[in-house]
C-alpha cells in the first residue's frame, strides 16, 4: 500500500472505530446474550477495541518513517552545543 | 502478616528504587547513552501516566456504579492514538520545531507568542490538577487506611484519624522532593526529563502487572473463571445499568479524547518527552494496548467485589480489599504498590508539567516586566527560572494538599477526575482550532478559552462543593432563586446529566465564541506568521520565520542574553556552533535574521516563546515582519492548486487553438497552391495564344512578298487567338468578380425547367458533332425559382458541354434528368465517361482545375468553367455538387430552392 491509502486506512479505522463504539449501534448490542461466557456487549466493545489495536499495528508498520529523528541528545547542560552540530 | 508499617517500608524502599532507576537514567543519559530511555517502548510507558490511581482503584468504582461506561475513559485515547498520524504527528512535529515547552507554551506561541494566552492557559492548568493531585493524594492515604483498618495495625503508632492527613502530607513532601531532584535539575533546551521517564516507565509497569495479577485471581482463584464470574447475579446488575449507550457515553469518550491530548502532563510526556516522532508509530497500537490490558479485568473485579464483599464497601477499593479479605498479603503489597505507582507519576509529571508552565508563563513575564534590575548576570534568568520552578513545585504539591484536606470529609473528590477533564478539555477549540484554522486569532482563543472556563467554573466546579463552602439552594434554586441560572440546569436545561450539560453548555460557549471573534478580529503579523508556521509545519521549517521578520541586534547583547537564560557553556556552545555554520572562522556568528530566529527557539525551549520574544525582542534594534512575503507563503497552496486549474484550461485552449491553425495553415497552403497553379495556369494559357500572335504577326510583318490568301489566313489565326484570349481573360475577370461578390444581378422568379429544356436545344448541336446520344427526363415541369435567366442558362450548357465534351466513351451518352425533390429543383447531368478520380472530386471545382486532369491532355478550355458554375449557382443560394459514383461516369447535380413548383410531372 502506498503511503496515502496508508494513510487514508487510518482515517478509515478511527472514524469507523468511533462509529461503531457509539450509539446509536453500540446499544443494538446491548441485549441479554451471552457469547464465550460473557455478555455480547462486553466482547463486542472489547472486541472492537482489539480490532483497532490490531489494525493500528498493521497500518503503522507500513508508514515510512520521516527524517524527524532528533539526534541524540547528550547530556542537558552542553545540549545545545553538540545538538546543533549533528543537524 | 502484613501490616500499615510493613507496608510504609515497602513503599519507602519503592521510592528509593525508582530514585535508584531515575538517577542511573539520568547519569547514563548525560553521558550519552541514551539506549533503553529513548526506545518507543519506553516513550509508550511513559505515556500511560494517563492511567492515574483514578484508574487504578476508580475505574473498578465506576464499573461497579455505572458497569461499561468506564469503558469510556479509555476509548477516546484509543481513538486518538489509532488516529496519531492526524493529529499527534502534527502536535509532536510543531513541538520538536519550535521547542515547545508545555501546552501553554504552544497555544501562546501558535497566537502570536501571547502572553496574556500563556498565562490564562497557565491558570487553568494549575486550577483544574489541583484537585487531580488531590485524588492522587487521597487515593494514596485512602489505600493505607484500608490496610490499617484491616489488620487493625497503626501506622508508626498513629491514631487512624490522623492518618489521612499526615500521610497525605509526607506523601506530598515526599513526591515534592523527587519531582524537584530529578524535573528541575537544568534548564534543557527540549525539556527532556530522562530519569523522570525511566522512573514513570517502570512505574506503568508496576501498576500494569499489579492490576493483572489482582485480575487473574480474582476471576480465576475467587470467582472460578470468566463464563462463572459473569454468571454471578450481580453482574447482570452491573451490565444492565439504565442507559448506559445514551448520551454520557459519547460525552465522555469526547471527553477522555480531549484529555488525552489537552492535559498538562499528557502534553508533557507525549509531545514535549518525545524524542522521535517515529516513536509514535509504535505508541499508535501499544498505549491501545496497555489501556485494554489495565481495563480487561475491571468489570469483574467489580463483579466478584460487588457479590463477595460485605454491603456497603466502598467500591474504589475493591481491588485492594478482595485479596486482603482472600488473606493474600503479597499480593495485595503489590496492588498497594500498583496504587502508589499510578499516583505518584501522575503527580511527579503534573508538577513537573505546571512548574514549567508556571515559571515560563508566570514568572518570566513578571520579572520582565519588573523594572530593569542590574545588569544581568551570566546565568541569572536560568537560575531564577530553576528556582521558580522548585518552588512552584513545592506550591503545586501544598495547594493539592491543602484541597485534599479541605475535602477530605466530602466526596467530590470521586468526580474530581473527570472534572478536571472537562476544564482541560477547554483547550481543544483553540489548540485544534489554531493547528488547522489561518484564521484562527488570538483574541478569539482568549475569549473562547475564558467563557469556557467561567462556565466549566459555574456549572460543573461549582456544585462539586455542595454540602461545603457551597449551599444546596445555590444549586436546587439558583443564584437569588433566578432557577434560569441554576447552574447544573442552564436556562431550563432540566433533566439533562450534569456532565453533559457543563460540557454543552462551557464548550459550545468557548468554540462559539472562538470561531466568531476570530472571524471578525484581524491577525496581526505575528500570529499571521505563526498560524503559518504552525499549520503548514510540513511544509515550512522553522528556519521560514527568518525569511519574513527582519530584526538586527548587537551580537554582544545576544550574548549576554543567551548567557543569562542558557548559562555560560551553553551559550558559548551555541554560538560557536552557529559561526561554524555559517562558515565563519570567528566565535561568534553574524547576528542575522536567521541566527536571532534560531536563538529565540532555542531560548522559547527554556523560557517558552512568548518569554523568549519578549527578551529577544529587548535587545533588537530595529524589527519589521514582512507581510508581503508572508501573505505569499500563506498563499502558497492555494494558488498552485488555482495555477494548475489555469494551466490545465489554457493548455486544453492552447490545444484547440492548436488545432484550428494547423487547419488554417493546411487551407493557406492549399490556397497557397492553387495560386501558384492558377498563376502558371494562367500565363500557359495566356502564352500559347500570344506566341502564335506574335509568331504570325512576324510573319506578315517581315514577309511582304505573302499572297493575299496567306496573309488572311494568317490574321484570321491571329484573330482568332485574340478572341481566345479575350474569353480567357474575360472568364477569369467573371469568375474573380464572382467570387468577390462584386456583379449585381437582380434575382427574378424564372422557369427553371425551360431555360434546362433551351440550354439542351443549344448544345443539341454539339452533342449531335461528337456523336453523343442525349436522353432527357423532365420530371418536373414549370418549376419557378429565383434566379438570373442568362446566367442559369450559362450553368446548364456548361454542364452539358462539359459532359459532352470529356466523354471518351466509345458509346458516349448522356443523360440528363429534372426533379423537385425537398422543396429543391435537382437537375442531374449523368454521363458514361471516365468519372472523376476520387482525388480530384473537390479539385475539378476549383480554377484550371483542367490541369490536374493529366489523364485528359485533348481536354481543351481553360479548366474554370466548373468554378465559375459553381460561384453562379452560389450567388443563385444553390449549389452544384458531383455526387457518389454510380457505376461508370461522373454525374453533376444542380440545386436550387424552388419558389413555386406548379406541378410535379413525377406524381
Amino acid at each position: 500500500m502506498s503511503r496515502h491509502s496508508t494513510r487514508d486506512a487510518i482515517l478509515v479505522a478511527t472514524v469507523f472505530g468511533a462509529i461503531l463504539l457509539m450509539p446509536p449501534i453500540i446499544p443494538f448490542f446491548d441485549r441479554p446474550v451471552s457469547l464465550f461466557g460473557m455478555p455480547l456487549i462486553v466482547v463486542y466493545v472489547f472486541g472492537i477495541w482489539l480490532a483497532l489495536i490490531g489494525l493500528s499495528w498493521r497500518l503503522s508498520r507500513q508508514l515510512p518513517v520521516e527524517g524527524t529523528r532528533e539526534p541524540i541528545v547528550p547530556p542537558a547542560i552542553d545540549d545545545a552545543g553538540r545538538h546543533e552540530k549533528a543537524d | 502478616m502484613l501490616s500499615a508499617n510493613i507496608v510504609l517500608f515497602t513503599a519507602l524502599a519503592y521510592v528509593a528504587l525508582l530514585f535508584l532507576v531515575a538517577f542511573v537514567s539520568d547519569t547514563r543519559a548525560r553521558k550519552g547513552w541514551l539506549g533503553l530511555v529513548r526506545s518507543p517502548v519506553v516513550y509508550t510507558l511513559s505515556i500511560s501516566v494517563y492511567c492515574t490511581s483514578w484508574t487504578f482503584y476508580g475505574a473498578v468504582g465506576s464499573a461497579a456504579r455505572s458497569g461499561l461506561e468506564f469503558a469510556t475513559i479509555y476509548l477516546g485515547p484509543t481513538l486518538v492514538f489509532v488516529g496519531w498520524w492526524f493529529l499527534l504527528r502534527k502536535l509532536v512535529r510543531i513541538g520538536r520545531i519550535h521547542r515547545t515547552s508545555s501546552i501553554g507554551d504552544l497555544i501562546s506561541s501558535r497566537y502570536g507568542k501571547s502572553t496574556s494566552l500563556a498565562v490564562l492557559v497557565t491558570l487553568i492548568a494549575v486550577v483544574g490538577t489541583t484537585p487531580y493531585i488531590a485524588l492522587q493524594l487521597k487515593a494514596v492515604t485512602a489505600s493505607f487506611q484500608v490496610i490499617a483498618d484491616a489488620t487493625n495495625t497503626s501506622l508508626l503508632g498513629m491514631p487512624t484519624r490522623e492518618l489521612d492527613v499526615r500521610t497525605g502530607f509526607w506523601i506530598a513532601a515526599g513526591m515534592a522532593v523527587f519531582t524537584i531532584l530529578f524535573g528541575t535539575r537544568n534548564i534543557d533546551a527540549n525539556e527532556h526529563h530522562h530519569g523522570v521517564v525511566a522512573a514513570i516507565a517502570l512505574e506503568a509497569l508496576v501498576k500494569l502487572f499489579a492490576l493483572l495479577a489482582v485480575g487473574l485471581y480474582v476471576v480465576f482463584s475467587i470467582g472460578g473463571g470468566v463464563a462463572e464470574v459473569f454468571r454471578l447475579p450481580t453482574a447482570a446488575a452491573v451490565l444492565q445499568g439504565p442507559e448506559t449507550f445514551g448520551t454520557r457515553w459519547v460525552a465522555l469518550t469526547f471527553l477522555s479524547a480531549a484529555a488525552i491530548v489537552c492535559l498538562p502532563r499528557q502534553f508533557q510526556i507525549t509531545v514535549v518527552e518525545n524524542a522521535d516522532e517515529g516513536h509514535l508509530r509504535t505508541a499508535g497500537w501499544l498505549f491501545p494496548l496497555y489501556l485494554f490490558l489495565i481495563s480487561l479485568f475491571t468489570l469483574p473485579i467489580a463483579i466478584v467485589g460487588l457479590a463477595t464483599l460485605p454491603a456497603g464497601s466502598n467500591p474504589d477499593m475493591f481491588v485492594l480489599t478482595l485479596p486482603m479479605l482472600h488473606d493474600q498479603s503479597a499480593l495485595a503489597l503489590l496492588v498497594f504498590i500498583g496504587g502508589f505507582s499510578s499516583a505518584t507519576s501522575m503527580v511527579i509529571v503534573a508538577s513537573i508539567a505546571l512548574s514549567i508552565m508556571v515559571s515560563n508563563h508566570i514568572v518570566m513575564p513578571i520579572v520582565l516586566r519588573l523594572p530593569r534590575r542590574s545588569v544581568g548576570v551570566s546565568g541569572d534568568v536560568k537560575k531564577l527560572l530553576l528556582v521558580s520552578r522548585r518552588i512552584s513545585i513545592g506550591v503545586i504539591l501544598l495547594l493539592g494538599f491543602a484541597y485534599f484536606v479541605a475535602s477530605a470529609r466530602s466526596d467530590a473528590l470521586a468526580a474530581m477526575g473527570l472534572i478536571a477533564f472537562a476544564g482541560v478539555a477547554q483547550f481543544l477549540p483553540s489548540l485544534i482550532g489554531g493547528l488547522y484554522w489561518h484564521q484562527a486569532s488570538k483574541s478569539g482563543a482568549f475569549s473562547g478559552l475564558l467563557a469556557g472556563v467561567l462556565v466549566w467554573g459555574y456549572t460543573l466546579l461549582l456544585p462539586s462543593f455542595e454540602g461545603g463552602p457551597v449551599s444546596a439552594s445555590l444549586i436546587n434554586d439558583g443564584p437569588w432563586g433566578i432557577t434560569a441560572l441554576r447552574p447544573q440546569a442552564l436556562f431550563g436545561a432540566d433533566g439533562v446529566d450534569p456532565l453533559v450539560h457543563s460540557l454543552f453548555w462551557s464548550l459550545g460557549l468557548n468554540l462559539a465564541l472562538f470561531v466568531l471573534v476570530s472571524l471578525f478580529r484581524d491577525l496581526k503579523p505575528l500570529e499571521r506568521l505563526q498560524a503559518t508556521l504552525f499549520i503548514d509545519v510540513f511544509r515550512n521549517p522553522a528556519d521560514n520565520e527568518s525569511r519574513f521578520i527582519r530584526r538586527s541586534a548587537a551580537i554582544d547583547d545576544l550574548y549576554i542574553l543567551a548567557q543569562r537564560i542558557l548559562g555560560t557553556d551553553q551559550a558559548q556552545r551555541l554560538f560557536q556552533d552557529f559561526a561554524r555554520r555559517q562558515g565563519s572562522r570567528d566565535d561568534l556568528p553574524q547576528p542575522d535574521t536567521e541566527f536571532i530566529a534560531h536563538l529565540e527557539r532555542q531560548l522559547a525551549g527554556g523560557i517558552g516563546a512568548a518569554s523568549a520574544r519578549v527578551m529577544v525582542s529587548q535587545v533588537i534594534t530595529g524589527e519589521t515582519i514582512s507581510l508581503d512575503e508572508l501573505m505569499r507563503l500563506v498563499d502558497e497552496t492555494q494558488q498552485v492548486i488555482e495555477y494548475s486549474q489555469q494551466l490545465e484550461h489554457k493548455s486544453q485552449q492552447l490545444q484547440i487553438t492548436a488545432g484550428q491553425l494547423r487547419e488554417a495553415n493546411e487551407r493557406l497552403k492549399t490556397l497557397d497552391a492553387q495560386k501558384d497553379d492558377f498563376l502558371s495556369q494562367v500565363s500557359h494559357e495566356v502564352r500559347t495564344p500570344m506566341a502564335s500572335i506574335r509568331s504570325f504577326s512576324e510573319i506578315l510583318l517581315s514577309n511582304q512578298d505573302l499572297s493575299t490568301d496567306q496573309s488572311m489566313r494568317f490574321l484570321d489565326i491571329i484573330h482568332t487567338e485574340t478572341l481566345r484570349l479575350t474569353r480567357l481573360l474575360d472568364e477569369i475577370l467573371d469568375l474573380s468578380h464572382l467570387e468577390r461578390g462584386e456583379l449585381t444581378w437582380t434575382l427574378e422568379p424564372v422557369d427553371a425547367s425551360a431555360i434546362l429544356r433551351r440550354a439542351v436545344e443549344t448544345c443539341q448541336g454539339m452533342a449531335d458533332g461528337a456523336e453523343v446520344d442525349v436522353e432527357v427526363d423532365c420530371r418536373a415541369d414549370d418549376v419557378e425559382v429565383f434566379a438570373h435567366r442568362d446566367r442559369l442558362s450559362q450553368v446548364f450548357i456548361n454542364l452539358i458541354s462539359n459532359a459532352i465534351k470529356h466523354n471518351t466513351d466509345d458509346a458516349p451518352r448522356l443523360r440528363i434528368v429534372s426533379s423537385v425533390l425537398d422543396g429543391r429543383f435537382i437537375v442531374d447531368v449523368q454521363d458514361n465517361g471516365p468519372g472523376i478520380a476520387p482525388a480530384d472530386r473537390e479539385r475539378i471545382f476549383t480554377k484550371f482545375s483542367r490541369a490536374w486532369t493529366t489523364a485528359r491532355p485533348t481536354a481543351t478550355g481553360a479548366g474554370l468553367g466548373l468554378a465559375i458554375t459553381r460561384a453562379i449557382l452560389r450567388r443563385m443560394n444553390g449549389t452544384l455538387d458531383l455526387l457518389p459514383s454510380m457505376g461508370a461516369g461522373a454525374c453533376f447535380r444542380v440545386a436550387l430552392p424552388v419558389r413555386r413548383a406548379a406541378a410535379d410531372v413525377s406524381k
